[in-house]
Formats: C-alpha cells, structure tokens, sequence
C-alpha cells in the first residue's frame, strides 16, 4: 500500500477509482493537471488512454508512463489508484494500486459464476498448451519447434497471471485489517488533494477533531469517505467552506461530519443519491461526475459497519457518517496515557520468535527488529525450550500450529520449566475465535493474535502487554465468569448415548471427585507434591470439558496455568466451588 | 465360543469417565470393569476375561505407558496383545513411536468425544 504521507511539495497524488479493465469511475479533480482531462470527461473512460498525457501537457514533454491492465478472472475487482509524479525534473511516473473494495465482495462471497469464470479462464489456456506441447513431439522444423516454445511461454504467463490474480483474491482480504490511526493523519492529506480547489475556487477547508486518540479503523476507506464527501460539498453544492469534524458519541462510536454552506441536499433526493448512477438533477448546470459518490460513501461506511446519516440543518448539508465499536474496550485508556506519547518502551526489549514457517518468522522479526527490539527466532519448539535454559527474554511470540508440537503444548512446557519466570507469551494463531482465544488464554497465554500478522497489530499489541500484564488475569477472570455454566448440547449427547439422564449422577461424581481432593489440599497442602496438585486440576478441567461444563473447564485452566505460575490462593480454590455450586443449582432447577 | 459380553477395563482416576464410559457401554451391552489407580491393573487383567482396555496415561499411582508395558510383558500371548486404547488431556511426554512400540491403537484426546470412544472401542473387539 502506499504511503502517502511523505509526500513532499513536488509530488502530485491523484485519485482514480476504476476497474480492472482500466475504465475509470471515478477521479479526483486535480487529474485535470495531470491526465489532461476532467472528472467527466475521464468516466468511463480506460485510464491507460490518458495516462501521461496532462503531464505532457504541463511538462511539454513525452513521459514514459506505460500502463496495462489486466482481468484474466473475468472478475471486476475495482482499484484504486494513485498517480504518483515524484519530481517534475524526472521523467518517472510511478502507480500504485490499492484494491480498494475488495472485501465487501469477499463478504458477498464469490459464486459459482465465478468459480465458472476461474475454470474457463484456466481450462482454454491450458487446453493449448496441451496441444502446443503435443504438436511439438510431431514438430520436425526447428522453426516450428521455436515457434511453439515461444507461445508457450506466451501461455505460461498468462496462467500465472491468473495464478497471480487469484493469489489477489486471497490474500487482498486481509488488507482490510483495521489499524489504529490518528485522524490527524488523514488531515494532511485531505489538503494536499483539495489544494487546488482550495486556490481556483477559494474555499476554505476546516479539518477538526475532538478525538482523544487515534481509532481503529480501516485507513483507505475512512479517507475515501472523507474525499467523496468533501468533492461533494465542493462540487455539486457550491460551498465555499467544507468543515469535517471528528467526533466521538457517549457510545464510543466514531462520528465524521462533513458540513458545508453550499445550496443543500433535500431529504428525498438524499436516499437516491445513496444509489449508484444518480444524481440530484439531470439538466444540473455542474456536468461533472457520475453520480457515484454519495453511493460509494454509503457502501464504505456499511463495509466498516458504519452508517451515512444526514440530518436537517438550516443551510448547507450535514452528513454524518457513524463508525460503531472502534476501539477495543480498555485499549482506548491505554492509548491515551502511555502508548500515545510513543512506544518507547519496546526498545531494547528482547523477543524470542517461534515459527516454523521460514518467512513468516523473517516478517515477524523484520517488524521487531526495527523497532529496536532484540529478537531471537527458533524454528522448533525444542529449540527455543533449551535456549530458555541459559537466557529468558521478555517476550516469547509462539506460532499455534507447528510441525514439532502444538504451540499450546510449547507454552505450558515454558511456564511449566519457568513457573513465575515465565515471560509474556504472545500466541499467533490463524484462527481467532472469542472462545479459542479465551482458551489460549487460560492455558497461559497473555494475548492472541490473529494471522496474518499486520505490523502495526503486532506492536500495538505487544505495547498493551507490556503495559498491562496484572490487569489481564482480571479481565480473563471476568470473561471466564460471562460463560455459560454449561453447554447443553453436551448433556444432551451424553443423555442419547446413554439412553437415560444421568446428569445428576454425573455431577455427584464430578462433586466428589473436587471435594475429595479439595479436601485433602485444604488439610495439608504439603502433603500434594506441586505435580499432583497440578494433575487434580488437569482432571477437574478434563472431566468438566467431558460434561460440558464450560465456565468450570475455563476456570480450572486458568488455575493450573495459575497454579504453574505459583500464583494460587486458596480463594482461587474458593470460587472454583461457587461455580460447582452454580452448576448444581442450574441442574436441581432443570430436573 | 465367544462370551456374551465383551468385557472394558476402564483405568482412569476420574469418577466422571468413569461413571460416564460404563453407562455408555453398559448401553451397548459391553460390560465394563472401572478402576481409579494403577495398582490393580495386572491383577485385575489376570483375573477375568477381559477383551480391551482403556488406559489413562496420567494415574495418581502410576505412569499409564509403564502399565501398558506390564500387560505386553504378560506370559498369557491373549492377555499380552489385549488391544489397549490411551486416554490423556494431552500427550505431551510422548511421540507417536511411543505408542506404536506398545502397539497402542488408538489414543484419544480429553475431553473424550463419545463418538470415537465407541467407534474406537467397536473396531478393535467388534460388538
């Protein structure tokens, strides 16, 4: 993805919005400098007939900007672009391509359509190589032989061009990873796109927040939101000054309002407006544009789980844009006190790197390491295990799947050989779910994290952990108390199998086996060597997963990585009875 | 002749797999022998007629691999092959060559999933 915000005052950013077959849909006003054309003259139009050709104008002379498109997938996947100018004494044009709707299609999942189209595309260039490599074994004339190789390679390419696009289509969807940014980040970059309306037009742009820190959103869209809106106001309503205002609601949610003192949106024109191809008046004066951007804010802002808004306003429009729940609970606090006065904390800290996989172990590390973070990587379970002998650092980062051993198993092996030396454990796995998450953290993890790791995920995490490691075992313990007592489904398999309801013989032997040991560590703790103290948990936690007794399998988890950590307390002992209690009172009552 | 009952030994400490496991066989008319340590194991094997056994690895008085061990050291050549299913929250201390080495058949992993409890069970002694 590019960054935009080194731009220096000698580059000239555009914004493109076209398909894949290069026909355009949408562009901002300043490629009238660049692309020699204007916005409406531009849609619908293939992007590679105008590239170069306003900076030719400006320059007086030929660039050597080539640009292809292609859509082997016959899937139309829309990029955004930017047409990047680093210097005006260069002759370089550089593009970037940003997907930038990539995942409400994902979200609209792909069809049997495509998967039609994936075939085709895939079958006919390899039907001809077939028949290529096949007349080839028939070739007598070099030439001939020549001839094929030559088009062979052609069709290789063009497979892997496919291969190439369809890797897009995986991998793309992670782009959409939110990442915390400070809004004041956009701002910049707002001006430098609106700078020469800001001059030809005279209209003065007001970018406000009232935001204590950065949220947690979705970089590319919130700016494209922010560019609709603003061109919009500038465009179609004649404003002279468009004022955006970041808010947050007693809900924690994100308000954007973009307001304007030009002529006004009717409330029923709204509504069509947020449909794609309308726009407000036909014989309107102002030709330019498709009619898209109302739309496209509309479809953003419901791919971040926001809504568009425009309530009534006097004179000009407001439209308000509604971004729920960006910012993990907790998190919000921390940001605002320690981490936004910088991470410092992170250098010279020393991480050890688990990951059998080769490259995503350099990835991790590269992020690290540049922040000045000692790093150690170690490819098998085994081997970070020895070197935790000799050395413990302050952070162990553990892949979940390895070939060796499960990343779980590795991480109760570290506490059980550290016990409260133990280090904060960072587990990445490639599936996060609320209740595998929680799992992993009973079993002694600090945080999850899901892959693919994202940069930014990764170091924002990784701070809170630093700066949070007592508060977490209490919001563990909170989550562990929202559980349900126990999950239903499991009883009732018991019951099929056993062809009568024994939940409360089972429970009785479930009660006995906690008081029988309960009993005999009250008594004389000594007496339970620290394995055996530790075994009865692992049985309480198997016999309660066996019975589906939830909330007692998280807690008896917890305990024991607890206990392994030599944290135990005999009212930890204590609330693991309360919810044995809860479970039979919630039985008594079913029966 | 074969016996009516096909007839578990059940070694795990837990009073709820225990209860659990002999209600479910007793459900599918296989007989089931339960006990809660390592101590009797032999004797008990020695003793009866027994067609499987299903072993917890970690046991209060013993390790579980060592029984099986024990069993495979049994003069008796029926006794000494007894098809043997492990049971463990995890299996951490042992390789998969462990098991293959006691001829162990199968191990399953707590929380026990009922399903392949009994599959298991039917495959090695049949119903």
């Amino acid at each position: 993805m590019e960054k935009r915000h080194k731009l220096t005052a000698k580059e000239y950013p555009v914004y493109i919005q076209c398909d894949l077959t290069g026909r355009i849909l949408f562009a901002s006003n300043n490629c009238i400098c660049l692309l020699g054309a204007n916005t409406s003259e531009l849609a619908g139009q293939n992007i590679s007939s105008f590239l170069g050709q306003g900076i030719k104008k400006q320059l007086g002379k030929e660039l050597d900007a080539k640009m292809t498109w292609s859509n082997p997938t016959g899937i139309t996947k829309d990029v955004n672009v930017s047409l990047l100018v680093p210097s005006i004494d260069t002759n370089e044009v550089e593009i970037y391509l940003t997907p930038l709707y990539y995942k409400e299609r994902e979200s609209i999942q792909l069809n049997k359509k495509d998967f039609e189209g994936f075939i085709h595309d895939l079958r006919s260039p390899l039907n001809t190589l077939y028949q290529l490599v096949h007349l080839s074994e028939f070739e007598d004339s070099k030439e001939g032989l020549l001839l094929n190789l030559e088009k062979i390679k052609t069709i290789t390419l063009q497979l892997s061009e496919i291969v190439h696009d369809l890797e897009g289509l995986v991998s793309e969807g992670s782009i959409m990873t939110r990442i915390i940014i400070p809004e004041k980040d956009i701002f910049p970059i707002l001006r430098l796109i609106f700078q020469s309306d800001m001059d030809a037009r005279k209209i003065e742009l007001k970018l406000k927040s009232s935001l204590k820190s950065g949220f947690n959103t979705v970089y590319s869209k919130v700016l494209r939101i922010l560019i609709n809106l603003i061109q919009n106001a500038i465009h179609y309503s004649g404003a002279k000054t468009v004022e955006v205002n970041f808010k947050t609601d007693s809900k924690k949610n994100i308000k954007i309002e973009v307001k304007d003192d030009g002529k006004g949106i009717y409330a029923e024109d709204f509504s069509s407006l947020t449909k794609p191809y309308v726009r407000k008046d036909e014989s309107n004066q102002n030709p330019e544009g498709k009619g898209l951007g109302l739309y496209i804010v509309q479809r953003l802002a419901e791919v971040l789980g926001g809504k568009i808004e425009m309530p009534q306003v006097k004179s000009g429009t407001k439209i308000v844009i509604t971004l729920p729940g960006f910012i993990s609970q907790g998190l919000e606090e921390k940001l605002d006190t320690k981490a936004r006065s910088g991470w410092k904390s992170l250098k010279g800290k020393e991480i050890y790197v688990l990951d059998d996989d080769n490259l995503n172990l350099t990835f991790v590390s590269n992020i690290l390491t540049k922040q000045g973070i000692i790093v150690n990587s170690f490819r098998t379970g085994k081997d970070l295990l020895e070197s935790l002998h000799t050395h413990v650092p302050d952070l162990i980062i553990l892949d979940i799947i390895l070939s060796d051993k499960d990343g779980v198993i590795v991480a109760s092996e570290i506490i059980e050989q550290l016990g409260n030396k133990t280090p904060l454990l960072l587990a990445l796995s490639g599936k996060v779910t609320s209740f595998n998450s929680l799992s992993y953290k009973c079993s002694g993890f600090d945080e999850v994290m899901a892959k693919p790791v994202i940069p930014q995920d990764l170091l924002e995490i990784i701070n809170t952990m630093f700066l949070d490691t007592g508060e977490n075992n209490q919001r563990l313990l909170n989550e562990i108390q929202n559980l349900p007592a126990f999950d239903e489904s499991v009883l009732r398999k018991i019951d099929e199998f056993t062809k009568e309801d024994i939940r409360e013989e089972l429970f009785e032997s479930f009660q006995s086996e906690v008081e029988e040991t309960m009993k005999l560590w009250i008594s004389n703790e000594t007496y339970l060597k620290k394995k055996e103290i530790f075994r009865t948990l692992h049985t309480w936690k198997s016999s309660a997963a066996t019975l589906g007794f939830v909330k007692m399998e998280f807690y008896s988890k917890y305990l024991e990585n607890k206990f392994l950590k030599s944290e135990i307390k005999i009212s930890d002992i204590n609330k693991l009875l309360q919810i044995i209690s809860e479970i039979k009172k919630i039985i008594n009552i079913k029966r | 002749m074969s016996k009516l009952k096909k007839k578990i030994l059940l070694v795990d400490d837990s009073p709820v797999i225990q209860t659990l496991v002999k209600k479910i066989f007793y459900g599918i008319g296989m007989e089931v022998i339960g006990l809660k340590t390592g101590a009797k194991v032999i004797d008990t094997i020695n003793n009866n007629d027994i067609d499987l056994v299903i072993m917890d690895i970690i046991l209060p008085d013993h390790d579980g691999m060592d029984l099986i061990r024990q069993i495979r050291k049994l003069k008796n050549s029926a006794k000494s092959q007894l098809p043997v299913i492990c049971i463990s929250g995890h299996y951490k201390n042992y390789k998969e060559s462990d098991f293959e080495e006691l001829n162990v058949k199968e191990s399953l992993i707590k929380p026990l999933d009922y399903d392949q409890l009994v599959s298991a069970v039917k495959k090695h002694i049949g119903k």
